[in-house]
């Protein structure tokens, strides 16, 4: 369907930047368009992107939760809570590749027991018996990072306000 | 804020008639508004003019978790010093003008948040910025030594045991505080606070009053002079360097290194270079704290300012990367990398005025 929704998104972003704003007096009217118009920059980015992003880093932490699980599955009470929280994420069944909003809430659940795991690097070292889990988690979440930077860079730059 | 409702609030505080002549909200105000009112004050043919500064937190509360009460707080005790601070007037739990919101009230300080021309490319211009720079070097000083136990800062600030200490209880006290108030989960920031962890400093320089923000955008000059040290929200007591970290181009107006002597000599104690270096990347964490706290007003719909989005979500996920970078740098390259995505906001007119 053309124009698509980043063009469409992209189109009313120039057009707020270059035929609106120049005729914004008011600082806190314009204030708002400024927000307003990287935001909308923001959302021509995720707006095609976001659900091919989320499926492809569901798959990514599910499979270092996945490798993760086995090593601490013989932690005593202590690695209870990181059990809890590998095994929530695990259980959840992958959404439909269309559903953004059920990828969403799956992509949350495995960031809860990333963070967790991260969080108790101490009791992980001893569960598994060296750094290779945080090792491996250090690397998921470099990946991460790399496969949603284009989301906010450069995008999210310019002036917030 | 409505003129007629302020008026009257005013009227009924002050014990006499208000005529507020002029009424502003000082931009951005994204954390706290901040309102300057003119006033006459008293009965007709004897009122004389006045001005006092409205400070509330907004719907949904500020960026920052830290109670409007406890900032006031900070204004009481330092207007019993010699600390330059505008003169409060008085706290308000729950005023109707501002629909229930906490505010105090104090006087208003002529002046200016901004010094126009600052960064002019002019032999005039860099020996104004010298003079701006110490100026600021010796008014933060002035604040880190004063005696905070003699004032009772340590009755509503957490202080710490000792020097030695300072820097470990300011990170956790700040990791439980991103705990409570995140948005999501973020492990790539736990992974960054554990960085800190192992990067701590040993010891603070010193355990002083600590003002948070500073710098030009949060003080009131006048004729190049602090007449007023204004925005007190993240006062702690804690390691001076997280001041100077936090200065906001301040170190950049002149020869960084002059500028610590400076402040070193009145001060009466030195700044281990290694510890401004830590707070220069920790202050990248608060300040994300800060902003993500102020994105849980925007998406429960008690304040739906875009710049709350902008900030709360975007500038958020920014920090988000910077932090994740860091993780596998030592200190000094952390430092550098964080003051280089840092752009100097006096270079930027429509910040430094001019």
């Amino acid at each position: 369907m053309r124009p698509s929704s980043r063009e469409l998104l992209e189109g009313i972003a120039v057009a707020l930047e270059r035929q609106v704003a120049p005729a914004v007096q008011d600082k806190w009217a314009a204030s708002v368009l400024r927000s307003a118009v990287q935001l909308l920059g923001h959302l021509g980015q995720r707006v095609e992107d976001e659900p091919r992003l989320l499926r492809e880093d569901n798959a990514d932490a599910r499979k270092v939760l996945e490798t993760l699980a086995a090593s601490i599955a013989g932690g005593g009470a202590d690695a209870a809570t990181l059990r809890d929280a590998v095994g929530d994420a695990l259980a959840r069944e992958e959404p439909e590749a269309w559903d953004t909003r059920a990828l969403a809430a799956c992509n949350e659940s495995c960031q809860s027991a990333i963070e967790l795991l991260v969080r108790h690097r101490e009791l992980l070292a001893q569960l598994t018996g060296d750094r290779a889990a945080q090792s491996e988690l250090h690397g998921y979440l470099q990946r991460r990072l790399a496969r949603e930077q284009h989301l906010y860079f450069p995008s999210l730059l310019g002036p917030p306000f | 804020m409505e003129q007629a409702r302020l008026a009257a609030y005013l009227s009924t505080r002050l014990g006499e008639p208000v005529q507020i002549t002029a009424l502003s909200q000082a931009f951005p105000g994204l954390s706290r508004e901040t309102w300057l009112v003119r006033l006459r004050r008293g009965a007709e043919g004897a009122a004389r003019a006045e001005g006092v500064v409205v400070r509330a937190d907004p719907p949904g509360g500020p960026f920052v978790p830290v109670p409007l009460h406890y900032e006031w707080q900070v204004y009481e005790r330092l207007a019993r010093t010699e600390i330059p601070v505008a003169r409060p007037l008085w706290y308000d739990a729950s005023a109707d003008v501002t629909e229930g919101r906490a505010l105090f009230v104090r006087e208003l300080v002529e002046g200016t948040t901004l010094l126009p021309g600052l960064w002019d490319d002019t032999r005039e211009a860099a020996e104004r910025r010298r003079r701006v720079a110490i100026e600021h070097a010796e008014t933060l000083a002035a604040v880190h030594r004063l005696d905070w136990r003699a004032h009772g800062f340590d009755s509503f600030m957490q202080a710490p045991e000792s020097a030695a200490a300072a820097p470990r209880q300011e990170l956790l006290r700040w990791w439980r505080t991103w705990e409570e108030v995140r948005t999501a989960p973020f492990p790539v920031v736990t992974e960054a606070l554990h960085w800190f962890q192992d990067h701590l400093p040993a010891a603070a320089a010193h355990i002083s009053l600590c003002k948070g923000q500073n710098g030009i955008g949060e003080e009131i000059w006048r004729d190049d002079r602090i007449v007023a040290l204004s925005d007190w929200e993240l006062a702690h007591l804690g390691d001076p360097c997280q001041d100077l970290a936090l200065s906001q181009g301040m170190l950049k107006l002149w020869d960084r290194e002059k500028i610590i002597a400076c402040y070193e000599r009145a001060a009466g104690f030195t700044l281990p270079r290694e510890n401004i270096a830590f707070y220069l990347v920790w202050n990248a964490f608060k300040s994300m704290l800060a902003l993500n706290n102020g994105l849980r007003s925007f998406l429960s719909g008690e304040y739906p300012r875009l710049a709350r989005a902008t900030l709360g979500y975007g500038k958020v996920k920014v920090y988000e990367h910077l932090l994740g970078r860091i993780i596998d740098m030592d200190l000094e390259q952390a430092a550098e990398f964080i003051m280089s995505g840092q752009p100097n906001p006096y270079h930027n007119r429509s910040i430094s005025g001019g």
